[in-house]
């Protein structure tokens, strides 16, 4: 970089992202980050301390321990991530002075973007589920770990004949939604990640509670594992036809029914429940088998015999267990678990599934072939130089 | 031979040296204190020690605990551990003194309960304890022995539910843990000393005998089992005409059988499986089977409870082997061998390697190579210091030669172990958190050993076999101290997502080569610190080396950490779906990559030198204790193994750890002051 260049702001902007000091800041800030992340989870759980901490909607936050909160604004890590991304890019690899002293450096930088990379793809594509069944069930549908939707189904002649998703990507970030094949439009007035819909008879409720058809929404405490939150929403029913009137309903997750509403006489169920995603083919379950340690509740062994069931009829049979998923059209089933947890012998046994649909896999793999030649290269070099160094130095006999 | 030696120091100026070498003996002798079984001896003059070969032929009988078939004096071994807090117990028989390892009292509290019942078998940290349940205690630490406590032993176990039903095991305070520790302590050792009742108590059937003559008969409970079907009919015809009632004659059999059977159907899993089958059986479920005849062969078990009662019969016998002849002792140390066969036979016939590595689990407690191997480095350890006094005396010499040879031996029989345990399980060597430490230890010796091999044609006054002791002794000493405090067998089967040689051989040997390499790192810093603190490098080049291996020995845990780090995500998205979860250990082992990556950015900006080197070196110890232990503490996320306690220890350590970088810093401080000119 020419002189001028380097003189000018965006030459000192460009030298000092691409610096060492710039590194040295990054890296003790994650290395902050992820120790108090660790602390903090002890009283948040891991998913509010992952939101808080490693998400990119928050830029800024304070950190928290021993549940008092400490006034030192920190970077979300998302975001210094974002930074240790550039700084290696245009000083480990572009900036670096290229030679075979480096290579090993620079080997090794390309390795950690390319696991950097594929970070931020699983941040952005992932989609995670998991599918519950029974030997001799099948099914084709994920149900989401976290992701709650609002399923609108149309009945007509006593079946569902169409169903309308809004996804819970978009429930939690918008909250009008314009439903153009559907004779009304939804307004989501209140989110609550955990709250249950509760009657008024049977619970008091804050003053500032609302109150729809004897029920308000009360939150909980969230328990540690969020896949066990029971998500609520107020939405207003908006019909097309202005000459209707509107509806104000709870959806909750914890309603054992869907609500029901007729709009330009139509009729029309409404949900809230765990988001489903299809598969590309079916699995059926046709085999259990879980095997604990003798004499002890520790698991040994659990695992699945299914069939995959293509759309052209094959049926492939495979088996899946734990550390051995099946990966297959880029969705890879885990053996997860299995229940009921008191299931006895005799009685009937579920398998559950985790179901990962993520591009980037396998990109951690690559990364760590790319970064361990890379380093060994480096050190190999460096431990040659230094013992040769060492042997020529050492002391003559006498 | 080359025997170049640093200048030695002139006598004015090694008093330092001196304080701190004694002050470290010191620490050292507290340190294994702590692993000697307590001295106070109980008087038990009508103890009868049990003789040796009975000892020897009884440690193999196998069992199956905690999900795998052992020794019995394994088991024995951790019971005993678990309840006293030690593996020995002393005792004065007649003003001599006795030592009763676990595998005699395990025989005492089966078959004398009436002797094991005034063994001090139980250790109570807290006098307050006994004094809440009415109790006078001697001290506010000692042993009691059941006959101490049994009059308050009901109130123990009321309070314990109490306790228990409140709050759960992991949200009770100190004092309620310990009591609830103790009453599990002291139902287990009833358990025990019950479980042969069915042996040892007999039924009393009036009778007539063959001239028509009622008579008081005694029975044994197999005889009784044999006419079960008779029983069985026996109890339809009456209560046809008596609905739900017994035969009085019956009664009081039946009570006695399911109390037998209750008695038995915990602790110990004494009877291999029959085919098809992985689960050893306790005596009670054996005997409860038979009573209610519940499958089609329950005539060929009565010959399991025939055995196990002739089993009763013999050790019963040679518990007192001086009151017997020589062909009762034979025969009975026979039948014991042929317990033993029979059930090493049927473990064959579910894996062909069972019995065998039973037997080399019986070799490997025997030989107990890790408490040798910390042994002989304490003992090297004292000898390098008494060396580094006088390095170049012939004195001095010798002792570097001692010290080579025990240090080597020591690594050497620290690695058998290793492989033994190993070869026991049909593993690679570390599945669990016990796992980890003398494997650490171990490579971190040997890595001490190889910079050892390199330079010692530039030091030769053996500095880093001083060093390996010192590293050797700490990580042993650390292993005692952690089997000892959890009480519990460490070879426990895996789970099932850690159930892979290959995830295990990769993942977790780089991640642990990484802890050894970073804690040696950490080891040469200290080293480079004591050397300033008393000045003992007058030459520098010491102090020169050791920066450059620490700077080495940082890549070299880097390489490791960051290999580990990306294997570990590696088999969590082959096994949970996602590559990081940033859970607790996962968090651990990212912040030793980065700590490294600062020392190692920050040293090639030159924004640290050798001190900054050697003090963040210092931290990254830390860094490493808190990855490896402190995670484990915090209870929660997928790698918390439910181990709470100890956390005190681990403060201590910070502590110390903190005293040394501020002492870094001072002496730091101290060398780069402008001198003052000295005056023409």
């Amino acid at each position: 970089m020419n002189k001028t260049l380097a003189r000018s702001w965006g030459g000192k902007i460009f030298n000092y992202l691409t610096s060492l000091s710039f590194a040295l800041v990054i890296l003790s800030l994650l290395f902050l980050l992820t120790w108090l992340s660790t602390l903090e989870q002890v009283e948040q759980g891991l998913f509010e301390v992952s939101k808080k901490y490693f998400s990119k909607d928050t830029v800024f936050f304070f950190p928290e321990l021993d549940g008092k909160t400490l006034y030192i604004p920190l970077p979300n890590a998302y975001w210094v991530c974002v930074l240790l991304f550039i700084n290696q890019l245009l000083g480990g690899i572009i900036k670096i002075r290229k030679g075979w002293k480096n290579i090993g450096v620079i080997i090794s930088h390309s390795g950690i973007l390319v696991l950097m990379i594929g970070a931020f793809i699983t941040a952005e594509f992932e989609k995670r589920g998991n599918l519950l069944l029974y030997e001799g069930e099948s099914s084709s549908l994920a149900s989401s770990y976290f992701d709650y939707s609002i399923e609108i189904s149309e009945i007509k002649d006593n079946q569902i004949s169409e169903i309308h998703v809004i996804s819970g990507k978009n429930l939690r970030k918008h909250d009008k939604f314009n439903l153009p094949n559907l004779p009304f439009d939804l307004v989501r007035n209140d989110y609550r990640e955990n709250a249950l819909a509760v009657s008024t008879k049977f619970t008091a409720r804050e003053k500032s509670a609302k109150v729809i058809d004897d029920f308000f929404l009360k939150d909980y405490k969230k328990p540690d594992a969020a896949e066990q939150w029971l998500a609520s929403v107020e939405v207003e029913l908006i019909p097309k036809d202005s000459t209707q009137s509107k509806d104000n309903f709870f959806l909750a997750a914890n309603n054992f029914a869907p609500k029901t509403v007729k709009v330009a006489d139509r009729v029309f169920t409404l949900s809230l429940q765990k988001e489903y995603w299809p598969l590309p083919y079916e699995i059926e379950l046709t085999e259990f088998y879980h095997e604990f340690h003798p004499g002890t509740p520790r698991p040994k062994v659990f695992e699945s015999q299914i069939n995959r069931i293509h759309s052209n009829g094959s049926k492939i049979p495979v088996k899946i267990e734990m550390n051995k998923p099946m990966r297959h059209e880029g969705i890879t089933f885990f053996q997860a678990s299995w229940g009921p947890p008191e299931g006895a012998p005799d009685r009937e046994l579920y398998s559950v599934f985790e179901i990962v649909h993520n591009p980037a896999d396998q990109w951690p793999k690559y990364s760590l072939y790319i970064t361990s030649l890379g380093l060994l290269i480096h050190f190999i070099m460096k431990l040659s130089l230094f013992l040769k160094s060492a042997f020529a130095n050492k002391p003559k006999k006498s | 031979m080359n025997v170049k030696t640093s200048t030695p120091a002139s006598t004015s100026k090694k008093w330092p040296i001196y304080i701190g070498l004694i002050s470290f003996l010191i620490v050292l002798s507290m340190m294994a204190r702590t692993l000697m079984p307590p001295k106070t001896y109980r008087i038990l003059d009508n103890y009868k020690p049990w003789s040796e070969e009975v000892i020897e032929t009884v440690k193999v009988i196998p069992l199956q605990d905690g999900g795998r078939i052992k020794p019995l004096e394994v088991y024995a071994n951790y019971t005993l551990l678990k309840l006293y807090g030690a593996q020995t117990i002393k005792i004065q028989k007649n003003g001599e003194n006795i030592k009763i390892n676990a595998t005699q009292w395990l025989l005492d509290v089966l078959f004398r309960p009436e002797i094991a019942d005034d063994i001090p078998s139980f250790r109570v940290d807290n006098g307050e304890l006994l004094e809440s349940l009415g109790l006078e205690i001697k001290k506010q630490r000692d042993r009691y022995s059941y006959n101490e406590i049994k009059d308050v032993q009901n109130k123990l176990f009321e309070l314990s539910r109490v306790y228990l039903d409140n709050q759960g095991d992991e949200k009770l305070p100190l004092l309620e843990k310990q009591t609830v520790a103790l009453a599990r302590s002291v139902e287990s050792f009833i358990i025990l000393k019950n479980y042969f009742n069915f042996a040892r108590q007999k039924f009393d059937l009036v009778i007539p005998d063959a001239n028509g003559e009622e008579k008081l008969q005694q029975f044994s409970l197999s005889s009784i089992l044999t006419s079960m079907p008779q029983i069985h009919q026996t109890i339809i015809d009456y209560s046809a005409e008596n609905p739900n009632q017994l035969p009085q004659h019956i009664e009081p059999l039946l009570n006695q059988i399911t109390q037998n059977a209750n008695e038995s159907k915990f602790e110990l899993m004494l009877f291999a499986p029959e085919k098809g089958s992985k689960e050893w059986l306790p005596a009670g479920e054996v005997i409860w089977s038979i009573a209610q005849l519940q499958d089609e062969n329950w005539s060929d078990k009565i010959i399991q409870v025939v055995a196990a009662e002739q089993l009763y019969e013999s050790i019963v016998n040679l518990s007192d082997i001086d009151a017997i002849t020589p062909e009762v002792k034979n025969a009975s140390l026979k039948l014991i061998k042929d317990w033993n066969e029979q059930q090493y036979k049927l473990m064959n016939e579910v894996s062909a390697t069972q019995a065998e590595r039973l037997l080399l689990e019986h070799t490997f407690t025997e030989q107990n190579f890790t408490y040798l191997s910390l042994v002989l480095f304490i003992i090297a350890f004292v000898f390098t210091i008494f060396s580094w006094l006088q390095p170049a005396s012939l004195a001095g010499r010798l002792l570097r030669y001692a010290q080579t040879i025990l240090v080597t031996i020591a690594i050497i029989i620290a690695t058998i172990a290793i492989v033994q345990r190993c070869l026991i399980m049909e593993r690679p060597p570390v599945g669990n958190l016990y796992d980890t430490i003398p494997f650490i230890t171990v490579c971190a010796v040997l890595f001490c050993l190889l910079l050892e091999v390199l330079f010692k044609k530039m030091k030769p006054n053996s500095y880093f076999y001083g060093l390996s002791a010192l590293i050797g002794l700490l990580g042993l000493f650390l292993a005692r101290k952690y089997e000892f405090y959890t009480a519990q067998d460490p070879m426990d089967p895996l789970i099932a997502v850690l159930r892979s040689n290959y995830w295990l051989s990769t993942h977790v040997i780089t991640i642990t080569l990484g802890y050894s390499a970073g804690l040696l790192t950490s080891a040469l810093s200290h080293g480079f610190i004591t050397l300033k603190l008393f000045k003992l490098d007058q030459d520098k080049s010491l102090e020169r080396l050791l920066t450059r291996m620490v700077y080495g020995c940082c890549c070299f845990t880097l390489l490791l950490s960051l290999i580990g780090t990306v294997l570990g995500g590696i088999w969590a998205n082959d096994s949970w779906g996602r590559f990081w979860g940033w859970d607790p250990k996962e968090n651990g082992a990212l912040m030793i990559v980065l700590w490294s990556l600062i020392m190692l950015h920050a040293r090639l900006g030159g924004y640290i030198k050798a001190w900054g080197l050697h003090i963040l070196s210092v931290i990254g110890g830390c860094v490493i204790a808190f990855s490896w232990w402190h995670v484990n503490f915090l209870g929660i996320g997928l790698h918390s193994y439910g181990f709470t306690d100890g956390e005190q220890t681990l403060w201590y350590f910070y502590a110390v750890e903190l005293v040394v970088v501020i002492l870094a810093i001072f002496l730091m401080w101290l060398e780069k002051r402008p001198k003052k000119p000295i005056a023409a």
